[in-house]
C-alpha cells in the first residue's frame, strides 16, 4: 500500500517533468502544421487504481493539471481538462468492466487486462481529454474544424507516445 | 440532515467537479489573453441583449424624472439657440470655414452601469452600427460620464469616470489652469484633480470644465466644482477635491461625442 503511494507520487513527478520539459517543446507538425500536440501526462490518471475515490481522483486531476499549466503558462487550461478526465474515468471504466467486475486493488494496466482492452481504454479517455482541451484552447465554436483537426492529429501522436511509455516502463500496478 | 450528508457522500464528487471547473474557467478567462478576448466579445453580445431587455422594463420606473431632465435640457438649448439667432441671425445663412462643425453627439441609452466597484463600467445600447468607435468620450447633460473601450455591433462598453484608469483633462473655468481629473475610489460624487501648479489661485466653488486638450471631449463641459484644496509641504502642485456635477448613478440618457477632427489630432500627436 505504501509502496504504491510512493510509486504513484514518483510517476506524477516523472510525467509532469516529461510533459512540461520535453513534450511541451516537441513540435511534430513543424511551423506549417501546428496541430500536433503530444500529451502523455494523462497516463497518471489512467493508471490510478480502479477503487480510488472519485473525490480524490478529481483532486489529483486538478493537481496534475495545474502543475502542467505551470510549464505551459496557461493557467486553468490543463487543470480544467484533467479535472474533466478524472471525472469521466470511472464512467469509462464501468462501461469497459470485464465480466465478473474489477478485483480489489486492481490497476487498469496492460498486464492485468491485456493489450486490446488497454488500447480501447486509453483511446476513449485520450480522445475525450483532447476534445475537451482543444475546445477550451480554441474557445470558439465557430472554429470547430480547427478543434476537430487538432484533436485527431494530436490523438494519433499522443496514442503512439503513450504506447511507447507503456512498453518502456511497463507498470504492473 | 442525514439525507443531506448521504447525498454529499454519494454525489460530492459532482459538486467538487463543478466547483473546480468554475475555478479553472475563471483562471482561463482571467489570465489567458486569447480566451479573455473571445469571452469579452461574446459575453458582450449576450449580456448586452439581456441588459437591454431588462432596462426596457425598469426604465418605466424613472421615466418621469428622465422626461423632466430632458425638458430642462431642451429649454437650456432653446435659450442658447435664441441667443445665437439674435447675435448671428438664422443659422442657415452662415457659410464660414472657421465655423466648421467639429463634434457630433450620438444619443444613447445606458443599459448597464455600476458605481460601487473599485473599477466601474457602463454599457450603452449603441455600437459600431451607430458609428461608435473605441476611445470616444461619453457625456451627460451636466457632466462627463466616461470613455468607450469596447464596441460590438450593437452595444458598447466603457470605463466610467469612476475607474482607476479614467483620466480626464480638465481646466478651472475662471483662470484656465488645467490638470488631470481622476477618481480615488470611495464616494462616487467626489474626484481628485491633480497637476494644478501652486501659483494658481483657487477658490472653493470654482467651476471645473473639460479643457478640450484631449480628443475625447469638447472644451467647456461642466465637470464639477472645487470642494476643497490642499498644498502639501514641498509639493509644487495642489491636491484638489472636486465635487462632480453629475450623478453617475442617475445616468439614463447620455451622448457619445464623435470628434470629427479627433483622428487628425491623434495622428499629429503620434499616439494610437
Amino acid at each position: 500500500m505504501e509502496g504504491q503511494i510512493v510509486r504513484i507520487s514518483l510517476r506524477f513527478i516523472l510525467l509532469v517533468l516529461l510533459q512540461g520539459l520535453i513534450f511541451h517543446r516537441l513540435n511534430l507538425g513543424g511551423t506549417h502544421f501546428n496541430y500536433i500536440h503530444v500529451f502523455i501526462h494523462p497516463i497518471f490518471l489512467l493508471l490510478l487504481p480502479v477503487q480510488t475515490g472519485r473525490m480524490l481522483q478529481i483532486f489529483l486531476g486538478f493537481l496534475l493539471g495545474i502543475s502542467i499549466d505551470i510549464f505551459y503558462d496557461s493557467p486553468g487550461l490543463h487543470a480544467s481538462t484533467c479535472v474533466f478526465t478524472a471525472f469521466i474515468r470511472p464512467i469509462i471504466l464501468s462501461s469497459l468492466e470485464p465480466r465478473g467486475g474489477y478485483k480489489i486493488n486492481s490497476v487498469p494496466s496492460m498486464n492485468q487486462f491485456g493489450v486490446n482492452w488497454f488500447a480501447r481504454y486509453v483511446a476513449l479517455i485520450l480522445l475525450l481529454h483532447l476534445l475537451w482541451y482543444f475546445s477550451i484552447e480554441v474557445f470558439e465554436i465557430a472554429n470547430i474544424l480547427q478543434i476537430i483537426l487538432k484533436t485527431i492529429s494530436s490523438f494519433i501522436a499522443s496514442f503512439v507516445f503513450i504506447g511507447i511509455y507503456m512498453v518502456i516502463f511497463n507498470p504492473k500496478n | 440532515m442525514q439525507n443531506i450528508l448521504f447525498f454529499l457522500y454519494r454525489y460530492g464528487y459532482v459538486l467538487l467537479f463543478v466547483l473546480l471547473q468554475l475555478f479553472c474557467f475563471s483562471l482561463i478567462i482571467r489570465f489567458n489573453p486569447h480566451q479573455n478576448t473571445i469571452f469579452i466579445r461574446s459575453s458582450g453580445m449576450v449580456s448586452g441583449w439581456i441588459l437591454e431587455k431588462y432596462d426596457n422594463v425598469t426604465q418605466f420606473l424613472n421615466l418621469s424624472e428622465v422626461a423632466q431632465n430632458l425638458s430642462r435640457d431642451n429649454a437650456a438649448l432653446r435659450t442658447q439657440a435664441l441667443t445665437f439667432q439674435e447675435v448671428y441671425g438664422p443659422a442657415s445663412t452662415h457659410i464660414d470655414s472657421n465655423l466648421t462643425q467639429q463634434y457630433t453627439l450620438i444619443s444613447a441609452r445606458v443599459i448597464n452601469n455600476s458605481i460601487a466597484s473599485a473599477d466601474n463600467y457602463f454599457t450603452l445600447n449603441v455600437g459600431q452600427g451607430d458609428g461608435i468607435e473605441k476611445g470616444m468620450g461619453v457625456i451627460q447633460t451636466n457632466g462627463v460620464m466616461g470613455v468607450i473601450t469596447d464596441v460590438s455591433h450593437r452595444y458598447s462598453r466603457g470605463i466610467s469616470l469612476l475607474h482607476r484608469d479614467a483620466k480626464i483633462s480638465v481646466a478651472i473655468q475662471r483662470n484656465h489652469f488645467f490638470g488631470t481629473l481622476s477618481w480615488m475610489g470611495g464616494d462616487p460624487k467626489m474626484a481628485r484633480l491633480s497637476d494644478v501648479p501652486k501659483h494658481a489661485d483657487l477658490l472653493v466653488g470654482d467651476l471645473i470644465v473639460t479643457s478640450g486638450f484631449s480628443a475625447l471631449f469638447p472644451k467647456g463641459i461642466t465637470v464639477g466644482k472645487i470642494a476643497s484644496f490642499d498644498l502639501k509641504q514641498g509639493s509644487n502642485f495642489y491636491t484638489i477635491d472636486v465635487e462632480l456635477s453629475n450623478d453617475l448613478s442617475q445616468a439614463h440618457y447620455v451622448y457619445v461625442v464623435k470628434n470629427l477632427f479627433g483622428k487628425e489630432q491623434l495622428d499629429l500627436e503620434g499616439s494610437k
